[in-house]
């Protein structure tokens, strides 16, 4: 009878401590916020196209406000010029001479947005192809990319610039203006931004370096499933698998909105 | 050694019966499938059946054998001549874990030995995008490695919790329920207070230890076991708990 005794006593204090556990310790436990087992696809940019075909396309700015690109499997620079003319260079890259035939690069403009993409008119099934852009547009104006299976990269940018990408990788530097990306898989890097920033990216890693600007930021970053690190001044909260934080920086102005699930965060604040 | 040994060959006596036939059943069912699509009669992606149905009730069959390999000794009034051996209680409780494992071995090769024996014709799609037998074996030998491992896990939880079932006067499978909830949640804490112990342990890289990287370049799979070692020292923590309160605390006639 001891025995029984002595068991329902350990049964009976252990519940105690499972409850006094899930009250009052788990919500403040702080666990390392990385899954130990990863998982991800890496973008890979084809690199058996050897055919190519290019083509230039020069259009004033006039009362275009936007520009939009489209495209995967190659790679995308964007740069912001001080002229008045949007030049845009475009390669269409296949496997063979005979596989580039059906391909061309499609114009349109509707009201003031001028957009690209691949379209293909050849004996289906279209072979595979790839659509790079090399791309200069006056300051201020706003420019999206959707773009899959490549590499973004935009240096030296003044306006509105929207990234929606998957499998990709992307390089921003020097960005005076807003900016939002929405990226899923491969890695994410930002550097120099000055501006409000929202970032949306999963199962990928995320380097953001914001530079000073007038009015400060505000920060709002939620992490699952992953890591928050960096210099950024913030206020962590780790519950589970997730990170919030807050923070802000001179003014508050700015926001700086970053979601991501299953993967790295690092924010810095340039001196 | 040799005691281990017969305590071990009996249990693998008392399972024979009801492997062989699961296997045998098994292979039956997947022998009739595949019968059944060559006369067209079903459209071959009836198939996966031959396979779900066993991956589904397996797994389900072994908890319950983890539970009854013990609850089987006080049925047939043998727990009194095992407790009278001199053998020690963890002792008696991992010859019990390892004729689970040769249980679940026995099955998984009936199963994969059945799938690629009667499916395999059917698998033209699969076979282009495997990158060959080799990397199909190795990558199968891992997933049965890890599958014993968990089953292991589960086993040493289920003896924990119904021993301590037999410690009490009523309601024992009610306290073998909760105690089964407790040990998983004492498993939790522990592997989190033994983490940093093992955070010293390199990432390993999965993907190129299963290969993965012939099948796409892009895939990237990478584990840090810190977290599951320290789970794991806990989990062989509660099998010689486990023997010590079989081997001295335990109230036969409960």
């Amino acid at each position: 009878m001891k025995i029984r005794r002595y068991t329902l006593a350990v049964l009976v204090l252990l519940t105690l401590l499972f409850l006094v556990d899930v009250r009052y310790v788990q919500p403040h436990l702080v666990r390392s916020g990385e899954p130990s087992v990863r998982f991800h696809v890496r973008p890979l940019i084809r690199t058996g196209f050897t055919a190519e075909k290019s083509q230039v396309f020069t259009r004033p700015r006039g009362q275009l406000t936007s520009l939009m690109l489209q495209g995967s499997f190659g790679t995308v620079e964007v740069v912001s010029s001080s002229g008045e003319d949007l030049v845009i260079r475009t390669t269409i890259a296949a496997e063979k001479e005979s596989d580039l035939e059906g391909f061309e690069v499609r114009e349109s403009i509707s009201d003031s947005e001028l957009s690209y993409e691949l379209a293909y008119s050849g004996p289906e099934p279209a072979p595979a192809a790839s659509l790079s852009y090399q791309v200069e547009v006056p300051a201020g104006m706003e420019v999206s990319v959707v773009y899959s299976y490549g590499q973004v990269e935009v240096k030296e940018f003044v306006g509105f610039l929207q990234l929606l990408t998957s499998f990709s990788r992307v390089y921003v530097q020097e960005l005076q203006g807003s900016l939002s990306v929405n990226n899923a898989y491969g890695s994410v890097e930002l550097k120099g931004i000055a501006g409000p920033l929202r970032l949306d990216n999963v199962f990928a890693t995320s380097l953001v370096d914001l530079a000073p600007v007038d009015g400060g930021y505000y920060f709002q970053v939620e992490v699952t499933n992953g890591r928050l690190q960096g210099q950024a001044p913030l206020e962590r909260e780790v519950r589970q698998n997730s990170i919030t934080a807050q923070g802000r920086y001179g003014e508050g102005v700015h926001p700086v909105v970053i979601n991501s699930s299953f993967g790295t965060v690092t924010l810095n604040l340039e001196p | 050694m040799k005691r281990f040994l017969k305590l071990l060959r009996k249990d693998l006596e008392a399972s024979r019966l009801p492997v062989f036939f699961l296997a045998g059943i098994t292979l039956i069912l997947m022998a009739v499938l595949r019968w059944r699509i060559a006369q067209g009669a079903w459209h071959p992606q009836v198939s996966v059946l031959g396979v779900a149905v066993p991956l589904t009730f397996f797994p389900l069959w072994l908890i319950w054998r983890s539970f009854q390999t013990l609850r089987a000794e006080w049925r047939e009034d043998t727990v009194y001549t095992l407790l009278v051996l001199p053998v020690p209680g963890w002792q008696v409780l991992l010859a019990k874990l390892a004729g689970l494992l040769v249980e679940y071995s026995v099955l998984f090769a009936a199963t994969v030995g059945g799938t690629f024996l009667f499916f395999g014709g059917l698998m033209d799609e699969l076979w282009e995008v495997i990158p060959g037998p080799w990397w199909l074996a190795w990558n199968a030998l891992w997933v049965y490695v890890t599958g014993a491992f968990v089953l292991a896990t589960l086993a040493i939880h289920v003896q924990l919790a119904f021993v301590v079932s037999k410690m009490v006067g009523r309601l024992q499978g009610l306290v073998a329920l909760w105690v089964l909830f407790l040990s998983t949640w004492l498993t939790d804490r522990a592997a989190l207070l033994l983490e940093p112990l093992f955070r010293w342990l390199p990432t390993i890289r999965l993907h190129e230890f299963l290969q993965l990287t012939r099948f796409d370049e892009g895939i990237i799979l990478e584990w840090q076991p810190a977290g599951q070692i320290g789970a794991a020292f806990a989990t062989v923590g509660l099998l010689f708990l486990t023997g010590l309160l079989f081997e001295r605390f335990l109230e036969i006639n409960g």
